[in-house]
């Protein structure tokens, strides 16, 4: 579930490499912005067609007639194709803003509902610009968007570049860089070519970076999920040696007849442990078709978890407990359960070889 | 013939912490081939520990056993286990057959692992079954069968293995006094016509009534006649 707060917060705000002023961190203000000309250009040369996102951030006021609210002012390139999906994808009601639209402004639901308007609402947006004035301009809603992502859904008020450049006063400027490679495995070789190329007074970092918490997150969740599948595999570990266990330690009596009646130590041992592999791949069997359907039903009807609240949304959490089928889970599940069958076979085993016939008689 | 020799044979259970029990002390015994013999004593007195030593199924503390010709000490568990499956053949008292089995599978359990062929395993267990009268039986399972069905079961397996002697502990302890006389006629029948050597333990009266050599064991050690007259 951590996995959709990152995906979120990629795809539809930083992208997987931020690039941005190194002041900017600290100081989110329009004299820590970067050149657009000269920056596209630089990271061009290093990524060639990867998709970017160019992005002007400043912190505003948006106001209706009755009501007004702090917000963060997003001017978008709005002829960006793949780089807008993740904010395309989150549009519930309107329209996204065209390329030549100098009016519109997307804002999320939530904050539609804190000001009370709806598509089509006329409101003002107010900021300073470059050079220390306060200006404002007037637009209208054009969408309503819900992106589980509360940063977006209450405190954006997305609109043409163009346009949030022109009423900053800050013709060329832009805040941020997201990047949207294809392949994300190779990241940190990116983060550091780019560094080169754009020198110290430009930070480049990846998404981690970026959101520091939501790495930090992904990594408990990680060990968490380690930790819980160590917990399930144990336990089910326990169990098949439990089972085959008590299954031929019942049976210690019934081996030590055979023992007696001149059966070899030999033959015992490896009937002990065909039983107990049998009884156990059965078992594998059954349980793997038997969880392969749960799994598969949970897929198409996943577990609503949104009447529970709007909690998980909030954060960025898919509203339903996502399920997957991997090979590797099959594979785990039958090392784990041959691994714990042989321990299991090897204990009746080890004390049939200790017992003579008549121990093996008494045996309780 | 002498089919069975015990020389000095004494087993002393020696758990840690608890004073060491001679169960069979200084044994020594001779039992011819063809005969009837009966282990005679008290409980406690040692007789099953005795047949248990004797079969190969327990190793004695010190003394030697030799059951046709062969010295018992000196086997191996794989040797031991041989000869368990081609000299010996157990009448338990607790019948002992393998619960999973029908009657036919246990009757025929020895010969498999004999390697005796199919078809000759066929014919030996309709003989011997019509013969204990248990034709009838040979699918059900140990469960479903009386005491007495099952302790001919037993004889029956014990038999089909062709051995040079069947030890049988107490096999008429869990049986009525009419199941008991059949099936000590039963093995009576067996000894005069087929010539088994049969050693059986007991102290039910029937059994040393109808015995040839009675051996009387006490404490551990066999008594001589002029003891067992006192």
């Amino acid at each position: 579930m951590v996995e959709s707060i990152v995906e979120n917060a990629i795809e539809k705000d930083c992208g997987y490499v931020v690039i941005e002023n190194t002041a900017f961190r600290d100081d989110r203000t329009l004299s820590n912005s970067l050149e657009s000309g000269p920056t596209l250009s630089k990271i061009s040369k290093v990524i060639g067609e990867t998709p970017l996102l160019a992005r002007l951030l400043c912190q505003g006021l948006i106001q209706t007639a009755l009501s007004g609210k702090g917000i963060e002012l997003v001017g978008l390139n709005l002829s960006n194709g793949r780089e807008l999906r993740g904010l395309r994808e989150s549009l519930v009601e309107g329209s996204f803003l065209k390329s030549d639209d100098s009016r519109g402004v997307l804002i999320g639901r939530s904050l539609a509902n804190d000001l009370g308007v709806q598509i089509g609402a006329k409101l003002v947006i107010r900021a300073q610009s470059l050079d220390g004035e306060l200006t404002a301009s007037a637009v209208r809603v054009r969408g309503l968007l819900d992106a589980s992502n509360p940063r977006v859904d209450s405190m954006s008020v997305f609109l043409g570049l163009d346009h949030l450049q022109a009423l900053l006063k800050s013709p060329g400027k832009i805040s941020q860089v997201g990047l949207f490679p294809a392949r994300v495995d190779q990241l940190d070789i990116l983060v550091e070519k780019l560094s080169l190329e754009l020198g110290d007074k430009v930070r480049v970092e990846t998404w981690e970076g970026y959101y520091p918490a939501f790495a930090i997150g992904e990594e408990m969740m990680d060990m968490v999920n380690l930790i819980l599948v160590s917990i399930a595999f144990l336990a089910v570990g326990l169990g098949v040696f439990d089972v085959i266990l008590i299954s031929m330690l019942d049976r210690m009596r019934e081996f030590g007849i055979l023992l007696a009646l001149g059966t070899p130590y030999s033959k015992i041992r490896n009937l002990i442990v065909l039983e107990g592999l049998i009884l156990g791949f059965v078992g594998y069997v059954i349980g793997a078709i038997g969880g392969s359907i749960l799994l598969w039903y949970f897929h198409i009807n996943p577990m609503d978890l949104s009447v529970f609240g709007n909690g998980p949304k909030t954060f960025g959490m898919i509203p339903y407990i996502p399920t997957a089928i991997h090979l590797e889970y099959y594979l785990r599940c039958f090392i784990i359960l041959t691994f714990a069958m042989l321990i299991s076979c090897s204990i009746p085993v080890y004390i049939l070889k200790k017992l003579n016939p008549v121990q093996s008689l008494r045996f309780v | 013939m002498c089919l069975l020799e015990t020389l000095n044979l004494c087993k002393v259970y020696d758990a840690k912490g608890l004073i060491p029990l001679t169960a069979v002390d200084s044994v020594n015994l001779r039992v011819e081939r063809g005969s009837f013999s009966v282990l005679s004593g008290p409980s406690g007195s040692g007789k099953t520990t005795l047949l248990n030593l004797i079969g190969g199924l327990d190793r004695p503390s010190s003394g030697a056993i030799t059951l046709a010709g062969q010295e018992l000490s000196s086997l191996q568990e794989k040797e031991l286990s041989s000869f368990r499956l081609h000299s010996v053949g157990f009448v338990f008292q607790a019948y002992n057959l393998v619960p999973v089995l029908t009657a036919r599978e246990n009757i025929e359990y020895v010969m498999i692992l004999q390697g005796v062929s199919e078809s000759l395993r066929n014919e030996k267990v309709q003989d011997v079954s019509k013969r204990l009268g248990i034709h009838e039986l040979l699918d059900r399972m140990p469960s479903e069968m009386s005491g007495g069905q099952q302790q001919r079961v037993a004889v029956a397996r014990a038999l089909l293995g062709d051995p040079e002697i069947i030890l049988a502990d107490e096999p008429t302890a869990n049986l009525d006094s009419h199941n008991s006389r059949l099936l000590l006629e039963m093995m009576r029948e067996l000894n005069e016509t087929q010539g088994t050597t049969f050693l059986i333990s007991s102290h039910d009266p029937m059994v040393l009534e109808m015995s040839g050599e009675k051996i009387l064991l006490r404490d551990g050690k066999v008594l001589d006649e002029a003891q067992t007259s006192h």
